[in-house]
């Protein structure tokens, strides 16, 4: 320990400094953010540091009622649930099907389908939007939140599977042949005995996961074009005052962006440590 | 056993037609359920919303369902590709009858039903008429309403403080610009993406090109149009000018700071309305919400005229319309539009919208009835003007996004006006070859 | 848990199938083997249909000519020499490759520091290593939303904080103007991801043994020496590897340019993924606007294999 505390003093001050500063350049416009949501439009533009009191619940109320354009923030706020708990369970269950099928099968094919999930990691995005945005037009799968769920999954799953195969290699095979030695299937066996271990590597994939699901933009811009099936990143991206009487809506704008960003951030607070510990594990291959 | 299936399936199917015929008398007490896109959050949203209301309680046997899109740009560039398409689309909507909208792509898919009922009993100035009719010698829109672009919306409070009043040139527009600056004022706030790039030449067009090159360069893109039309170039003075008047906008300080960013109209319409900024440009559409203000009293007045021989003091825009679908409830579709383009449906269209209608045959008492003073004098002014169609809706879109970059260009910097015109004139040169 | 860990602890890829196999029936291979098919049925079903299929058609598309209404129109590879001649084309490739470099040295350059500075065990370390990452998590819509107010010209945070402390002069019109745009969004991009190679360059200094540390400080080495000669050779294929994540990952960027200046003013900040959604849902060409997407895919796909080819993505642990 003596090696870490050597540092000289002026260093050490000029050090923490430098972090207090870039400390106040992060956290102020999260600050900001929430604080302008507590204000009136007259007050965002005339006193923009002013602090939020007495705080103005107008803007939340506002969008909580919605408008004849814009449905209540709380339609936009339980798609974005429904997508983002429906892809993460239908993510987890995929993956970990295919990712343990890749850790232990030996078959023919294997190789290959190794191969197709490392390739498939590499298609960008984007080369999918046009076919997918026809082709799901002609499924039927277009303003409709399973559509999304599908897609979403698909998105997420050559990564997530490659994690979790990687997770099953390093599983110990002993408990397995026990309960295949007990008369199990090879689903029973990884239904009844290696799943409920495996609850941290899922937790993990859970965490990677949610971040880029619930802010998903590009798809979703395309594929969501009716009211009453949208989620909050279009809320925000696509959000206009409710009628041309109205004047300005600064602050409705900010007051969806608070809702958007607090689970994220209630999610960030209580499990921060395995946060970090699973986005460096998914970083870091 | 397949033979006596099908024997069965074919005789209870005859017999559930007979009793379809049988009840129909009831079924047809049960009302006709229409389904209507709309863009809402705009004027053309609250109006049709009023005038569909209006419907509804009039008509029991035909009821619409009116559904109103919320986001502008994704909704309007994507709809006739996709939910118009589509087997479960709606049965009519509102929309922008102009190429850069697929209105013409929808006309040759099929995919409209023919209005031309509607025009029977008069009531529309010639341009429109002339402006809905196809090739085909049928028309498949009815216009809603008529924009404006060129307008200046000003706070009259600052004009007043300074001494200021509406300009009738560019350089007294450009004097004021730079007293309101002096002052700690932005001069003229604008939405970049649709407004500066868009709205702001076709209004510049009007002021700059003579009547003859208008009528020529809205057309002679196309690899129909006549060598006469070809004669007129965008390489030509007068249309170069348009360019340049662009980069004087800018260059003498009339633009707003940073107006380049400003890509969100809250933005800019939050400037004006906050008192930061002395002046706002937008379509007559912002008129109805614009010109009610708690802080101060607003003002407009129109570009100033560059020439004597520019091709009217102002230009109108007719795209907004309504269209049916070629499906099969197309018949109660069109009674509902028939009502719309109506007298009583375009006031009530009016009252909800505060927006100036597209007939001419209303007079202008009943239309001050509902209008705010200030919009029917726009009204007047566009009945006494008349009504040529503007740039945006006679090119096809990649034309128009052609002129919105080049005019972005200029804004910024970036090119000359003479290059701009050599830019433009390349594109049409392009679309003629295709 | 890192691309450092020596390859063949773990294989990346499944032992050759032993030669007994293929002496077996097909019938008896596929009783054996064949659960692993139901298995891995579910995602493969997936990828074909919703990734393989699209991107066939994609590459299919790229062709035509078609503005979705009407019949399409074969035109060959024409949209590929029209791209080929298309400056906002070249100018947005342009765009999306310093965007990445940008956004890759910024983020893991600052987050090296930061990860270094941290790794001291300065006063307050938990607090610091908890905040930086904390704009990580937030949507990134919310963060392009939120800039573009803070950078907004006339009531923006930004400007009036620099007019409150008397740096006028600095103040700028931003995301309007032309040479500023791109930047000022690289700079939102950095704001926000700088946390996360922070967070994956500290695990990896945290884990250089005790005694490295020891041995260099009796050497006499000053702080510069530490970081030059012990921790940046240690972290190094770390900090190789996490470059390669930020530049993949930035190469497909499209949110933050499209909330924050959708591509504007004048193209200056036109990245590839809001250039391609332009020309297909604001200017219906769609044949065109696969092009794009097939040149896209060819730029990105090559980079992103050819890394995980060389670096086995399998290594990790929990």
């Amino acid at each position: 320990m003596t090696t870490r505390t050597s540092f000289r003093f002026t260093g050490r001050l000029l050090v923490v400094g430098v972090l207090l500063l870039w400390l106040v350049v992060q956290v102020y416009p999260i600050v900001f953010l929430f604080f302008t949501s507590l204000k009136t439009d007259p007050q965002i533009l005339s006193t923009p540091f002013a602090l939020p009191f007495p705080p103005q619940l107008s803007n939340y109320a506002a969008v909580i009622e919605g408008g004849r354009t814009n449905q209540s923030i709380l339609v936009y706020f339980f798609n974005s649930v429904v997508v983002t708990v429906g892809t993460l369970v239908l993510l987890l269950a995929v993956s970990s099907l295919a990712g343990y099928a890749l850790a232990r099968g030996r078959f023919p094919g294997s190789a290959a389908t190794q191969q197709l999930f490392l390739l498939a990691l590499a298609v960008p995005v984007h080369v999918l939007l046009i076919p997918i945005y026809f082709f799901f037009g002609e499924l039927g799968l277009r303003n409709n939140l399973l559509g999304l769920i599908l897609l979403y999954t698909t998105l997420g799953l050559p990564f997530t599977t490659i994690l979790m195969r990687s997770y099953f290699v390093s599983f110990p095979r002993e408990l397995e042949e026990a309960a295949r030695i007990d008369g199990c299937s090879r689903f029973g066996t990884f239904w009844r005995v290696v799943l409920p271990v495996s609850r941290g590597a899922l937790a993990s994939m859970a965490i990677i996961n949610v971040g880029w699901v619930w802010s998903e933009l590009f798809f979703g811009l395309v594929l969501l074009d009716k009211l009453g099936v949208r989620t909050l990143p279009l809320a925000i991206a696509a959000y206009k005052p409710s009628s041309m009487a109205q004047q300005t809506s600064v602050g409705e704008l900010f007051a969806i962006m608070s809702l958007t960003v607090l689970p994220m951030i209630v999610f960030y607070f209580v499990f921060q440590k395995q946060i970090r510990k699973g986005m460096t594990a998914g970083a870091v291959k | 056993m397949k033979v006596l299936f099908g024997t069965t399936a074919r005789l209870s199917f005859a017999a559930l037609l007979a009793a379809a015929v049988a009840i129909s008398p009831l079924a047809a007490q049960e009302p006709t359920r229409l389904r209507m896109t709309v863009l809402g959050g705009v004027g053309a949203g609250d109006g049709t919303v009023g005038a569909i209301k209006a419907w509804n309680d009039a008509n029991p046997d035909i009821q619409v369902d009116l559904e109103l899109q919320s986001d502008e740009l994704n909704w309007q560039a994507t709809a006739p590709t996709t939910m118009f398409a589509s087997s479960d689309g709606p049965d009519l909507s509102w929309w922008w009858c102009s190429p850069s909208f697929q209105y013409k792509e929808m006309i040759a898919a099929g995919l409209l039903a023919p209005l031309d009922e509607i025009y029977a009993n008069g009531g529309y100035p010639e341009g429109t008429i002339q402006y809905f009719t196809e090739p085909d010698g049928h028309k498949y829109g009815v216009n809603t309403d008529v924009v404006w672009t060129p307008y200046v919306y000003y706070n009259k409070k600052i004009f007043t403080d300074l001494g200021l009043t509406p300009p009738t040139t560019w350089d007294e527009l450009y004097a004021i610009a730079a007293k309101v600056r002096e002052a700690g004022f932005q001069p003229m706030v604008t939405l970049y993406d649709y407004g500066m790039v868009n709205h702001l030449p076709d209004g510049l067009m009007m002021r700059s090109w003579t009547q003859e090159e208008y009528n020529a360069l809205l057309r002679n893109w196309s690899p129909d149009s006549t060598e006469a039309e070809r004669a007129f170039k965008w390489t030509d003075p007068n249309s170069v000018r348009i360019f340049q008047t662009l980069k004087d906008i800018v260059d003498k300080g009339l633009a707003a700071d940073g107006f380049a960013g400003i890509i969100d109209d809250e933005v800019a319409k939050s400037m004006f309305t906050s008192g930061k900024a002395a002046m706002y440009q937008t379509g007559s559409w912002g008129g109805a919400g614009m010109l009610e203000q708690d802080q101060f009293e607003v003002g407009y007045f129109y570009y100033p005229p560059i020439n004597e021989v520019a091709y009217g003091p102002v230009g109108s825009w007719v795209p907004n319309c309504y269209i049916a679908f070629n499906r099969d409830k197309q018949d109660a579709a069109k009674k509902v539009i028939a009502f719309l383009a109506s007298r009583d449906g375009a006031l009530a269209y009016a009252k909800a919208s505060g927006l100036t209608i597209g007939r001419t045959d209303v007079d202008a008492a009943a239309l001050a009835e509902f209008l705010k003073p200030m919009v029917a004098q726009m009204g007047a002014d566009v009945a006494q003007m008349g009504a040529p169609a503007l740039y945006e809706s006679s090119v096809p879109s990649d034309i128009l996004n052609t002129l919105k970059r080049t005019v972005g260009e200029v804004l910024t910097g970036v090119i000359t006006p003479e290059q701009a015109g050599e830019a433009m004139q390349a594109a049409y040169e392009d679309a003629r070859s295709r | 848990m890192t691309a450092s860990a020596p390859s063949g602890t773990r294989e990346a890829v499944p032992p050759v199938i032993p030669a007994t196999h293929s002496r077996r029936s097909l019938t008896a291979r596929f009783r054996q083997n064949g659960h692993w098919y139901l298995f891995l049925a579910p995602a493969v079903l997936l990828l074909v249909a919703f990734m393989g299929l699209p991107l066939y058609r994609s590459l299919e598309l790229s062709l035509f000519e078609w503005k979705g209404l009407l019949p399409r129109k074969w035109v060959g590879l024409e949209n590929f020499e029209r791209l080929f001649r298309d400056r906002y084309f070249w100018s947005a490739l342009s765009h999306t490759i310093v965007f990445a470099i940008s956004a890759t040295v910024g983020t893991v350059g600052l987050g090296l520091l930061l990860a270094i500075a941290i790794s001291r065990r300065v006063p307050g370390h938990g607090i610091f290593r908890f905040a930086f990452y904390l704009p990580v998590m937030l949507p990134m819509t919310v963060v392009a939303a939120l800039w573009a107010r803070i950078y907004e010209p006339n009531y923006g945070l930004l400007n009036s904080a620099l007019n409150a402390i008397g740096l006028g002069f600095l103040a700028q019109p931003w995301l309007g103007s032309l040479d500023l745009a791109l930047p000022s969004i690289i700079a939102v991009c950095i704001w926000q991801y700088a946390g996360f190679p922070m967070i994956v360059l500290l695990a990896a200094i945290e884990g250089i043994p005790e005694e490295l540390h020891q041995a260099v400080t009796l050497d006499g080495a000053t702080e510069w020496d530490r970081m030059r000669y012990l921790i940046i050779p240690m972290i190094w294929p770390v900090l190789v590897s996490i470059s390669v994540i930020q530049i993949i990952f930035s190469l497909k960027v499209f949110d933050i340019v499209w909330v924050m200046t959708k591509g504007g003013p004048a193209e200056s900040s036109s990245v590839l993924g809001t250039y391609l959604y332009r020309r297909a849902f604001e200017q219906q060409e769609y044949g065109y606007a696969s092009a794009v997407a097939v040149a896209m895919f060819a730029v990105i796909f090559t980079v992103t294999y050819l890394y995980y080819r060389l670096t086995k993505v399998d290594a990790v642990e929990f």
